[in-house]
């Protein structure tokens, strides 16, 4: 019997995809980086003028709080989230009393909305009247005129970085859960026969073990981090001045100053340092496999 | 089990051509290309980010009982920015609106490409709109692209009178009342002047209306044309004023990090937490009896009153005014929809129309020989707001936006240097970041 598209039949099946992604995907990029090369305000005025956007970006003081924002952000928000998530599972692992409850209570953020979630932060960290600092105020640790600037220019990283650590630990939790159910019982009852105490055992036989998890975990943050976007634009909206921007507000409020040409640039740059960053990490990852 | 290659070509064929059949019918079912229904009816696309849902519903009801036959397809969008950008979107994607909302800031020629020119439809009455605000609406290339439809201007504050007494306050009248005032409301366990400095557009509307007060006034002006430094003596006054409002409590504590709308309106004023909210004169409507703003909050039965923000410099502070709003009309428009539309723009540039919008107080006529007509059960705070804000604006010697032919986002990046400011830099160091 001759089968469906003879020897195209591979092509065949891969052109939906192909087409789809092609059409969405690769002429979208492929237009950014033309646009990126012209000075385009959105709508009417669209020259070529080569590289001068990059030329200019490499020179904007506000690119570079930018960049170091969201790599600070990666760097906390990544670590925090396997660590944590890390430690929940295998404590949710060890089948205590009310495990079941935890693991539900931790995985209940990732049922939010994140807009949902910045928005309520952004209330309570708010700082004349927020319950962050009323709290503090009531237990006597702020002064009654005092407040603590939560999404100001000091700690607002830091505090978006605790937002996403809220948001998205249970979801590491998770996975790093259905990774240890993975592990063989025999490996912790040999470790536990040679006199392994529980740290011992984390640390010789549950992290190496989750290798596999955390390699995808990190690369999963590391994509999701250069995407951030709403928690930062529904607290600070990049502001007080430029000092919370992350690269992707970075691009949004470029756009907003009809500036669509520069936008796109910031745009490859960010697609770039994704692509460079996930090929590394993944390099990285094949070696110690 | 794979089908046979050759029927799947046909039923796509087929599954095509039923498409296709259904998409010349539903083409055929709506009516002709013109706009136009079987019946008559023209229906008209308006997408805008003001009126509000609430303040269009007694215009179009009025301009439909007088046009039966017109039908107008609105749309609102959450603030001028997301309009903005579904508006770009639209033009992109080569669906003009018939009817669109422009602002008459730096990107005004780039929407006012797409509108037709008012002399195309507005010739025989567009003399009922006052002259001046014209200029706003005229392209560089000097054709009169949109209608002005209302007027604003900056600065006012919106007070909670009944706080006021309680607290045994007056308003204040210079800069030495408005530090004074300020310190009396954190002693007494409240929020000064909420201002929200974290919109960029207020914080650059303020330090526009406040640097007109040093020097000979309208130094601004030149600086945006590129015609003066940004650092110049006169402006780094202003922005050292600036900083000290910060500084003196007259401003909140973190106000760089206060949004006007909402946090400033709802967490500080409406949540009776601050004494008052420097805003523009759109605002003053929240002072009438029966507003939507008020009631449920904490201020419902307190009296709310308006008043213009007090002399901080050297000179008489007066306010800064333009237009707010203007309607384009599709360059597109021909026949019965353009007909149509003309007399869409007529009923609100300066028919009854533009009382009606003109009387909830979202801003003031742009059309002569129109007020606003308040209802009579108005409180005397109210009255007197009301005609302060309206002496201010018809006083106003400067505009309030700032037009950059180089830079569109200017008002933006003003106000992040005005937030830098804010928050201890060196007002000189940073005006000079604005120099292109």
């Amino acid at each position: 019997m001759r089968s469906f598209g003879g020897r195209w039949a591979p092509y065949l099946y891969v052109a939906p995809i192909v087409i789809i992604a092609g059409v969405l995907l690769y002429f979208s990029i492929g237009f950014a980086v033309y646009a990126s090369l012209t000075d385009w305000n959105g709508l009417t005025r669209m020259e070529f003028i080569g590289l001068a956007n990059y030329a200019e970006l490499f020179q904007d003081r506000t690119f570079y709080i930018a960049l170091g924002n969201t790599v600070k952000f990666m760097i906390a928000t990544v670590t925090l989230q396997a660590v944590l998530g890390l430690l929940i599972a295998v404590i949710a692992k060890e089948r205590i009393p009310g495990s079941n409850f935890f693991k539900a209570l931790f995985f209940a953020p990732i049922a939010m909305a994140p807009a949902i979630i910045a928005t309520v932060f952004k209330y309570m960290l708010e700082a004349n009247y927020g319950a962050l600092n009323e709290t503090l105020r009531a237990l006597g640790l702020l002064g009654a005129n005092e407040t603590i600037q939560w999404l100001g220019a000091d700690l607002g990283v830091w505090s978006i970085s605790a937002i996403n650590v809220f948001s998205w630990m249970g979801f590491s939790m998770m996975v790093y859960f259905a990774g240890l159910m993975a592990i063989p019982d025999e490996l912790y009852e040999a470790a536990e026969l040679d006199g392994a105490g529980w740290w011992r055992r984390l640390f010789s036989i549950t992290i190496p073990s989750l290798r596999g998890t955390t390699s995808v975990l990190i690369t999963l943050g590391i994509v999701g981090s250069l995407k951030t976007f709403d928690s930062v634009w529904l607290t600070t909206q990049g502001g007080p001045g430029v000092s919370t921007h992350f690269l992707s507000t970075f691009l949004y409020q470029a756009r907003l100053d009809r500036e669509a040409g520069y936008s796109s640039a910031i745009g490859i740059v960010i697609l770039v340092v994704a692509f460079a960053l996930a090929v590394v990490q993944m390099r990285l990852s094949n070696r110690e496999n | 089990m794979f089908r046979s290659p050759r029927a799947v070509p046909r039923r796509l064929l087929a599954a095509t051509g039923a498409a296709s059949a259904l998409v010349l019918l539903a083409g055929c079912a709506g009516g002709g290309d013109d706009g136009v229904a079987e019946d008559g009816t023209v229906t008209l696309t308006y997408r805008t980010w003001i009126p509000s849902l609430e303040q269009w519903q007694p215009i179009v009801d009025a301009f439909e009982a007088e046009n039966p036959d017109i039908k107008i397809d609105f749309q609102g969008a959450d603030g001028a920015s997301d309009y903005l950008s579904e508006l770009d979107n639209l033009i992109l994607a080569g669906e003009v609106p018939d009817m669109y909302g422009i602002q008459t800031t730096s990107s005004f020629d780039d929407y006012a490409e797409y509108a037709l020119g008012t002399d195309e439809f507005a010739a025989d009455w567009i003399d009922g709109v006052k002259p001046e605000l014209l200029e706003e609406t005229t392209t560089s290339d000097g054709e009169v692209k949109a209608l002005p439809i209302l007027t604003a201007g900056s600065e006012f504050y919106l007070y909670n009178e009944s706080l006021f007494e309680e607290l045994g306050l007056e308003l204040p009248t210079d800069y030495a009342s408005l530090v004074e005032v300020s310190k009396a409301a954190q002693d007494a366990g409240y929020s000064s002047f909420a201002m929200g400095a974290a919109d960029t557009w207020h914080a650059a509307d303020f330090f526009v209306w406040l640097s007109n007060q040093y020097g000979d006034g309208g130094e601004i002006y030149d600086a945006a044309a590129g015609e003066i430094p940004w650092e110049s003596d006169t402006l780094v006054e202003a922005a050292t004023a600036w900083q000290k409002l910060f500084d003196d409590g007259v401003f909140q504590q973190a106000a760089t990090s206060t949004t006007t709308y909402p946090s400033a309106r709802d967490d500080y004023l409406l949540a009776r937490k601050s004494l008052a909210m420097p805003t523009g004169s759109w605002h003053v409507s929240a002072t009438l009896a029966g507003n939507a703003e008020t009631p449920g909050s904490a201020v419902e039965d307190d009296t709310l009153g308006m008043a213009p923000f007090p002399t901080i410099g050297d000179n008489e502070a007066t306010s800064t005014s333009g237009v707010d709003y203007a309607l384009a009309l599709s360059a597109d428009l021909e026949g019965p929809k353009l007909e149509a539309a003309t007399k869409f723009a007529e009923f609100l540039a300066v028919g009854e129309g533009q009382q009606i919008w003109v009387d909830t107080l979202q801003g003031f006529p742009a059309a002569n020989d129109v007020s606003a007509e308040l209802a009579e059960d108005q409180s005397e705070t109210a009255l007197e707001s009301v005609q302060q804000v309206t002496d201010s604006l018809a006083a106003a010697e400067y505009p309030r936006k700032l037009v950059s032919a180089d830079n569109d986002g200017l008002e933006n990046d003003l106000g992040v240097v005005l937030q830098n400011i804010a928050n201890g830099a060196d007002p000189a160091e940073e005006l000079a970041t604005l120099n292109s």
